[in-house]
C-alpha cells in the first residue's frame, strides 16, 4: 500500500514535468535550418533574432556571462548592483585593475543591458583615462573604453546605439581630446586595436586595411575609422527598417522609422557620419598634410551632400530631406504669387496695416539703422519678423478678397501653409546641424586658394619659428590677402570657431612685425576678423598705422561688409534664403563683438 | 595603489599606550583592559537581571556568583587531552558531512576562473592574486560557517550530547574541542587551496616569447663604458603584449617591463657563430618588496607645517597633494638606516600622484625634486636634490649613491657621506619631495615613498595573506559554535552570517546612522524598496514617519554597537598587499594574530557560559 502510495507519487511527479516541458519546448525551440529552409524555432529564439542577441545562435553563447547568470539564480539585478557598487567603490580607491575586470563582470551578468555597456565605456573612455597623467596611460583607457564597447557587439550584434558609440569615441574622443595629436598618433600604428575593429567571431567591424580608413602615411586614421562605424550604424538601421517591414510581428511602422535609431535622433546620426570625413580634414589642416587636404575636402563635401539628400525621420512623423528647403521655397513662391494674382496689391495692405498697429518700442527699433541697436532692439527685431508675415489664410481671409475664388484660393492656401511648415522644420533641422556653414565651408575650402592659403599660414609660421623674418612675412602678406577675398565672398564662414586658426596666424603676424619693428598695415584685409575677435578675447585692437591716404585704408575697412552677403554668395543657392533673413537679422559675428567691445570700454572707463 | 590606509605602524606602536594605536592614545592593550571589565561587567548585570526574575533578588544573585566561581574552576581545569578528544570527534563529524565538498568547488571555480578573468589586463598578476585570496576568503568563511552552526544544535536535538555530557567532559572543553576540530578541518583544506590557488597564479602567468627580430647597435656612445650595450631586438607577441630587449657584452641582457615583468635575455652562439638568444620565464610580477615606511608630515606653500596636503577635489582623501613652485613639501621621516643594511646606496621607491590644474606639457611628466637631510635639529645638512619626472600608477627607484653631494647652510655643495652626514644619530633619515612646477601638484600618503631593503620570498608572502584567511574562518567558527550553543542551527547560521556582514560592513552602518549615507534604517529602507521610493525622496512629515524614524535610530545604535564590538574583517584582508607585491610586515600580522586570538577566546568563553545555563539535560 504504502509503496504503491510512493509509486503514484512519482509517477505524478514525472507527468507533471513531462506537461511542463511541452511549453517550455515550444518557446524555447531552436531554429533550425533544413534542405527545404530554415524553420523559425519557438518564440523566444525568434525574439533572439529579431532583436539580434549573440545567444541566437548556439555556438556563440559565452559560457562564462551564461554561468554566472545561472550562478546567480534569479538574483542577478541584486548582484549587478553589488557589482555596480564596488566599482564605484574600486573608481574612487583608484584602484583601477579591479575596475576594469568588475565592469566586465557586470556586462557579463547583463550583457544584453545596452546602457551599462555605453555608461561603463563612457566611465573607462572619459572619465578613468583622464585620471592618469602620462598621455599613453589615458590613450590605452580611452581604448579600452572602445574595446569595451566592441565587446558590447558580440553580445549584441548590430546594436546601432553601440556602433554609434564606438563611432562616437572613436572620432571625438580620440580626435578631440586636448592630446588630440599624441591620441592620432598612436592611433595610427596601435596594430592590436585596428585588428580588434575588425570583424572577429561572427561580431560586425570594419575593414581596416581598406582605402577608405588610411589616411597621412597610409596608416588607419581614426576620423575615418570612426565615419566607418557610423556608417556601419547607418546600415543596420535602414536594413532593420527593411526587416521589420517584413516580419508582420512587429510593432514598427516601417523602413527607416524613428524607432530603429533606439532613441539617437535620426538626424545628429546621420549628421555624424559626414562630420567625420570634415573632422578628419580639419585635423589634417592643423596638422599640416596639404598633399591630402583636397581629396579630404572632396570627401567630405560628397558627404555632406549625401547627408543633404538623405531622407530623415522626425518625430512629427513625416520624413524630410535638409537639401529640398529651396525647391520649397520656389514652390511656395510660385503659390503665393498664384494668390496675389486674385487681388493684386492685397498683400502689401495687409503688411501695412500689421505694421501701423506695431506697439511704438518695437516701431523705434524697426527705425535705428544696424550699428545703433542694442541686443533688446535685436531681439525686438526678431518678434517683428515674425509678426509681419503673411499667411496665405490671412490673404485669403480678408475682406477684400474676391468671393467668388475664396474656395480654390483656400485649398492652394491650405497647400502653402503645408509647405510652409515643412519649410520651418527643414530650416530648424538645418540649424540643429549648421547645415549651410558646413555646405560653404566644404566648397571653399576645396578651393585651389584655400589650400594656398593653409600652406602660406603653416609656412609662415614655419619661417617664424626658423627667424626669417622677411620670408615668414611675405608669405603670411600673401595667405592674409587670399583669406581676405575668401571672406569677403563667404561671410558666414569668418565668425565661426574653425577660423580661429586664421586668427591665431594674425597673431604670429603681429609678433613677427613687432620683432621687425614695424607699425601693422592700416590695409590689412582681416582687419575686421582680428579685431573682432580680439575683442571677444579682450585684447586690445589691432595698432594701425597711420596713413595719410584714406583712399588706401577704405577698402580695408569694409572689406567685409555684412551688406555684401549675398553678393559672393550667389554660386550656391544657399545663400539665397539668408538673404532675405539678413535684411533683419543681425550677422552672428559682428553682434557678440560689439558686445565684448562695450564691455571692453566699460572696463577701461572704469579703471 | 594602496596597501594600507591606516597608518602603518609596529606590533608595539599599537599595542602600548603612546603611539597612536587607537583614538584615546591610549594603545590597544589599554582599550582592552578598559573594554574587558565594562563588557563584563555589564553582561554580569543583564544575567543577573535574568536570574532575578526566575530566582527572586537574592537567589538571582547566588546562582550568577556560583555560574561564574564554577566557570573560574571550569576553565582552569581545563585538560587538553579532552580538549584533544572532543576536537577529534568534531573532526570525524566535519569529515561525515562531506565538507570535502568545499574543495571540489575550489577546484572546479580554478578550473573556469579563466573564463572571468580580464585576459587584457595591464597587471593580470594582481588579477590573479586578488581573485584567488578573494574567493577563498568566501570560501573559508562559508566553510566556517557551516560546519560551526550546525554541529552542537543537531547534536541536542538527537540528544547524542547526553553521551558526551555524562562523561566526565567540561562544558568549556566541548566548546573548545568544537572550535579546535572545526578549524583544524578548515586548516588542511585552506592549505590544499592555498596550494591550488598557488600553482594556479604560477601557472597563469607563465608564458614563452621567442625572439622576433635583433639587430647590433651601432658603437656605443662612450666608448669607455665597461660592458657596453650589443643588441637590441624584439620578442614576439604573447598573452597580448610583446617586448623589446636588450644585451650587452657579456650576454646577458633584459627586456623592457611590459604588464608589470620581464624577461631575462641570455645571448649564445650557435655553430656557425651566429648569435642565439634564449628569453627566460617572466620575473617581477611574483613579488614581496619589505619596504621601510616612515613617518610623513607635509609643509605648505609657506613652508610651514600642515596637518595633510591640499584636497584637489577627490572624493578620497587617502592621499594629500602638495602645490608645485612654491615651498610647499612632504617630508618622511624614516627609522633604522644602518650602515649595515644600506652599506653602498639607498634605494628609494616613489608612487606618486600628479594633479594638474593646466595641461601643461602633453609629453612629459610633472618635474620634481628629491632630497635626503637630517633630521637632527642642530645639524642643517642636505643633499643636493634630484630632479625626476613623475610617473604616475607604477614605481620609480631612486638609488641615493653612499657618497653624494651634500648641501650645508652655506649653499655650497661638497662631497659627503649619507652615514656621516645626513642620517642622525639614532638613525633616522629625512626624505622631501617636492613638485617643482608652478600650479601643478603632486599626491602622496604615507606608504607612498619608502625605502626598499631586501625582497622577501612570494612563497612566504602569499603564506602570510593565506594566515589572514584563515584567521577570518578562526573567528567565523569561533562566532558560530558560540551561537549554536544556545540557538537552534539555521538560526545560529543566519547570526553568524549576519555578524559577518556586519563586521564586513561596518561603515556602512555607521555612515548610514550619521546620515552619511542616504536611504535610512531597516524599517524606513523596507518602505522605500515596497514604495519604490527613491533614496533621497522626502518623507511626508507625519507622525507615523516620526516614529519609524526613531525605530530606526534605535535598531541603528544597535547594529552599530554590534558591529563594533565584532571583529572588522576587513582589516584582516591582507589581500592587496599580496597583489601589489609588498611584504605583509611583522606589526600588521602580528596585530592580526592578537586580534584574532582574542575574539576567539572571548566567544569561546560566551559560548561555554551559555552551554554551562542551558539546561540540556533536561
Amino acid at each position: 500500500m504504502n509503496q504503491n502510495a510512493t509509486v503514484t507519487r512519482k509517477a505524478a511527479y514525472i507527468g507533471t514535468i513531462a506537461v511542463l516541458l511541452i511549453p517550455l519546448f515550444w518557446l524555447g525551440q531552436p531554429p533550425v535550418t533544413e534542405q527545404e529552409g530554415r524553420r523559425p524555432g519557438g518564440l523566444l529564439s525568434q525574439v533572439r533574432e529579431r532583436e539580434e542577441l549573440a545567444q541566437a545562435s548556439l555556438g556563440d553563447i559565452d559560457p562564462a556571462s551564461e554561468s554566472m547568470r545561472l550562478v546567480t539564480l534569479g538574483m542577478r539585478g541584486v548582484a549587478a548592483n553589488i557589482l555596480w557598487s564596488k566599482a564605484h567603490n574600486y573608481k574612487v580607491r583608484e584602484d583601477w585593475d579591479n575596475l576594469a575586470a568588475t565592469l566586465n563582470q557586470i556586462a557579463k551578468l547583463q550583457p544584453n543591458f545596452i546602457s551599462i555597456w555605453e555608461f561603463q565605456a563612457h566611465n573607462l573612455s572619459y572619465n578613468i583615462s583622464a585620471e592618469f597623467d602620462d598621455y599613453r596611460h589615458r590613450y590605452r583607457w580611452v581604448t579600452r573604453g572602445i574595446r569595451y564597447l566592441l565587446e558590447g557587439t558580440e553580445y549584441n550584434r548590430s546594436h546601432p546605439r553601440l556602433l554609434w558609440s564606438i563611432g562616437w569615441f572613436t572620432g571625438q574622443k580620440i580626435g578631440l581630446a586636448d592630446e588630440k595629436l599624441q591620441y592620432r598618433r598612436l592611433f595610427r600604428v596601435d596594430d592590436e586595436f585596428h585588428a580588434d575593429m575588425r570583424p572577429i567571431r561572427g561580431r560586425t567591424g570594419i575593414d581596416m586595411d581598406s582605402f577608405a580608413v588610411l589616411g597621412p602615411g597610409r596608416l588607419p586614421d581614426n576620423w575615418l575609422a570612426s565615419r566607418l562605424w557610423f556608417k556601419l550604424g547607418q546600415e543596420v538601421i535602414l536594413n532593420r527598417g527593411l526587416r521589420n517591414d517584413i516580419h508582420s510581428i512587429t510593432t514598427y511602422q516601417g523602413k527607416d522609422n524613428i524607432t530603429s535609431y533606439y532613441g539617437k535622433s535620426p538626424l545628429i546620426y546621420h549628421s555624424n557620419v559626414a562630420m567625420a570625413p570634415i573632422n578628419y580634414a580639419t585635423a589634417l589642416e592643423e596638422e599640416a598634410h596639404f598633399d591630402l587636404l583636397l581629396s579630404a575636402w572632396q570627401l567630405a563635401s560628397d558627404e555632406w551632400e549625401a547627408f543633404g539628400n538623405r531622407q530623415i525621420p522626425t518625430t512629427w512623423g513625416v520624413n524630410l530631406r535638409l537639401n529640398e528647403l529651396e525647391d520649397l521655397y520656389t514652390q511656395n513662391q510660385a503659390i503665393v504669387s498664384d494668390l496675389e494674382q486674385y487681388k493684386p496689391g492685397l498683400r502689401e495692405e495687409i503688411l501695412k496695416a500689421k505694421r501701423s498697429v506695431l506697439p511704438a518700442e518695437l516701431q523705434a527699433a524697426l527705425a535705428k539703422p544696424d550699428n545703433e541697436r542694442t541686443m533688446m532692439d535685436w531681439g525686438n527685431i526678431e518678434m517683428i519678423k515674425k509678426l509681419l508675415i503673411v499667411l496665405p489664410q490671412e490673404m485669403v481671409a480678408h475682406a477684400e478678397f474676391p468671393k467668388a475664388h475664396r474656395v480654390k484660393a483656400r485649398a492652394i492656401a491650405q497647400q502653402a501653409s503645408d509647405l510652409e511648415l515643412h519649410a520651418e522644420r527643414i530650416e530648424r533641422y538645418r540649424s540643429i546641424v549648421n547645415y549651410e556653414y558646413w555646405e560653404t565651408r566644404c566648397d571653399v575650402e576645396q578651393l585651389d586658394t584655400t589650400l594656398r592659403a593653409r600652406r602660406l599660414v603653416h609656412e609662415g609660421e614655419q619661417l617664424l619659428d626658423a627667424t626669417k623674418l622677411e620670408e615668414a612675412r611675405a608669405a603670411f602678406e600673401e595667405a592674409f590677402v587670399i583669406w581676405g577675398d575668401i571672406y569677403k565672398r563667404y561671410p558666414n564662414l569668418m565668425g565661426d570657431v574653425t577660423s580661429e586658426d586664421v586668427y591665431h596666424s594674425t597673431l604670429s603676424y603681429e609678433r613677427l612685425l613687432n620683432q621687425l619693428d614695424l607699425p601693422f598695415p592700416a590695409d590689412f584685409p582681416l582687419m575686421e576678423m582680428a579685431n573682432s575677435f580680439r575683442r571677444a578675447e579682450g585684447l586690445k585692437e589691432l595698432d594701425v598705422a597711420d596713413d595719410p591716404d584714406p583712399a588706401q585704408s577704405a577698402p580695408s575697412s569694409d572689406a567685409v561688409p555684412a551688406s555684401d552677403a549675398g553678393s559672393g554668395a550667389s554660386t550656391n543657392g544657399v545663400e539665397k534664403k539668408t538673404d532675405g533673413v539678413q535684411e533683419l537679422t543681425p550677422p552672428p559675428t559682428e553682434k557678440q563683438p560689439a558686445d565684448g567691445q562695450e564691455k571692453q570700454t566699460g572696463e577701461r572707463q572704469d579703471r | 595603489m594602496v596597501v594600507d590606509e591606516l597608518e602603518l605602524l609596529s606590533f608595539f606602536e599599537w599595542l602600548l599606550p603612546g603611539g597612536d594605536g587607537s583614538e584615546m592614545k591610549i594603545g590597544a592593550l589599554g582599550v582592552f583592559l578598559l573594554m574587558v571589565p565594562a563588557l563584563s561587567a555589564a553582561v554580569a548585570f543583564v544575567c543577573y537581571l535574568f536570574s532575578v526574575a526566575r530566582h527572586g533578588p537574592a537567589e538571582g544573585f547566588y546562582v550568577v556568583a556560583r555560574t561564574v566561581a564554577a566557570g573560574v574552576t571550569d576553565v582552569s581545569n581545563i585538560s587538553p587531552r579532552r580538549v584533544w578528544a572532543m576536537a577529534r570527534l568534531a573532526i570525524n563529524e566535519a569529515i561525515r558531512r562531506r565538507v570535502l565538498i568545499v574543495v571540489a568547488i575550489f577546484m572546479l571555480v580554478l578550473l573556469f576562473a579563466g573564463w572571468f578573468l580580464d585576459s587584457s589586463s595591464e597587471h593580470p598578476a594582481r588579477l590573479y592574486i586578488s581573485f584567488v585570496l578573494t574567493m577563498t576568503t568566501y570560501l573559508a568563511l562559508a566553510l566556517g560557517l557551516l560546519l560551526s552552526t550546525f554541529s552542537l544544535p543537531t547534536d541536542i536535538k538527537n540528544k547524542t550530547i547526553h553521551t558526551i555530557l555524562t562523561k566526565p567532559v567540561r562544558q568549556v572543553e566541548i566548546v573548545l574541542g568544537r572550535i579546535l576540530g572545526f578549524v583544524a578541518v578548515g586548516t588542511v583544506m585552506l592549505v590544499v587551496m592555498g596550494l591550488g590557488s598557488y600553482l594556479f597564479v604560477r601557472r597563469g602567468l607563465s608564458h614563452t616569447h621567442t625572439v622576433e627580430s635583433f639587430e647590433r647597435v651601432e658603437a656605443a656612445t662612450d666608448g669607455q663604458a665597461e660592458n657596453p650595450l650589443v643588441w637590441r631586438g624584439t620578442c614576439t607577441s604573447a598573452d597580448r603584449h610583446s617586448h623589446t630587449f636588450e644585451v650587452n657584452q657579456d650576454g646577458q641582457g633584459q627586456t623592457d617591463i611590459q604588464r608589470g615583468h620581464w624577461h631575462r635575455v641570455v645571448q649564445k652562439s650557435d655553430r656557425d657563430g651566429q648569435p642565439v638568444f634564449s628569453i627566460g620565464p617572466p620575473q617581477g610580477w611574483l613579488q614581496a618588496r619589505v619596504p621601510i615606511y616612515g613617518g610623513l608630515q607635509f609643509r605648505d606653500r609657506n613652508g610651514q607645517a600642515a596637518k595633510k596636503g591640499i584636497n584637489v577635489g577627490k572624493e578620497w582623501d587617502y592621499r594629500g597633494y602638495i602645490e608645485g613652485g612654491s615651498q610647499a613639501a612632504a617630508i618622511w621621516t624614516f627609522r633604522g638606516i644602518t650602515e649595515q643594511a644600506f652599506s653602498k646606496q639607498l634605494s628609494l621607491e616613489l608612487n606618486l600622484r600628479v594633479f594638474r590644474s593646466f595641461k601643461g606639457e602633453i609629453e612629459r611628466g610633472v618635474l620634481g625634486s628629491i632630497y635626503l637631510s637630517n633630521p637632527d635639529a642642530g645639524v642643517a645638512m642636505r643633499s643636493a636634490p634630484i630632479s625626476f619626472e613623475a610617473k604616475e600608477f607604477s614605481i620609480d627607484e631612486i638609488v641615493f649613491g653612499r657618497s653624494l653631494d651634500v648641501i650645508e647652510r652655506d649653499g655650497i655643495p661638497r662631497e659627503g657621506d649619507i652615514f656621516k652626514d645626513l642620517v642622525s644619530k639614532n638613525g633616522e633619515l629625512n626624505v622631501i619631495v617636492q613638485c617643482s612646477e608652478r600650479a601643478q601638484y603632486f599626491g602622496m600618503a604615507q606608504g607612498d615613498v619608502y625605502v626598499r631593503s631586501a625582497d622577501a620570498p612570494f612563497f612566504v608572502n602569499f603564506l602570510k595573506g593565506y594566515i589572514g584567511i584563515w584567521l577570518q574562518m578562526v573567528m567565523v567558527t569561533a562566532f558560530g559554535v558560540m551561537f549554536s550553543t544556545f540557538l537552534n542551527a539555521a538560526v545560529a547560521m543566519l547570526t553568524t552570517f549576519s555578524c559577518v556582514i556586519l563586521g564586513f560592513r561596518s561603515e556602512f552602518v555607521s555612515d548610514i546612522r550619521t546620515g552619511d549615507l542616504e536611504g535610512g534604517g531597516p524599517i524606513e529602507a523596507t518602505i522605500r524598496l515596497l514604495t519604490q521610493m527613491n533614496l533621497s525622496g522626502e518623507f511626508s512629515d507625519q507622525l507615523v514617519t516620526k516614529v519609524v524614524q526613531f525605530v530606526d535610530q534605535g535598531l541603528l545604535l544597535l547594529m552599530s554597537f554590534t558591529a563594533n564590538i565584532l571583529p572588522n574583517y576587513n582589516a584582516f584582508d591582507t589581500t592587496d598587499y599580496v597583489a601589489y607585491g609588498f611584504d605583509i610586515y611583522g606589526g600588521l600580522l602580528s596585530r592580526n594574530l592578537t586580534i584574532g586570538l582574542v575574539y576567539t577566546l572571548s566567544a569561546a568563553l560566551v559560548g561555554y557560559f551559555f552551554l554551562k545555563t542551558r539546561e540540556v539535560a533536561a
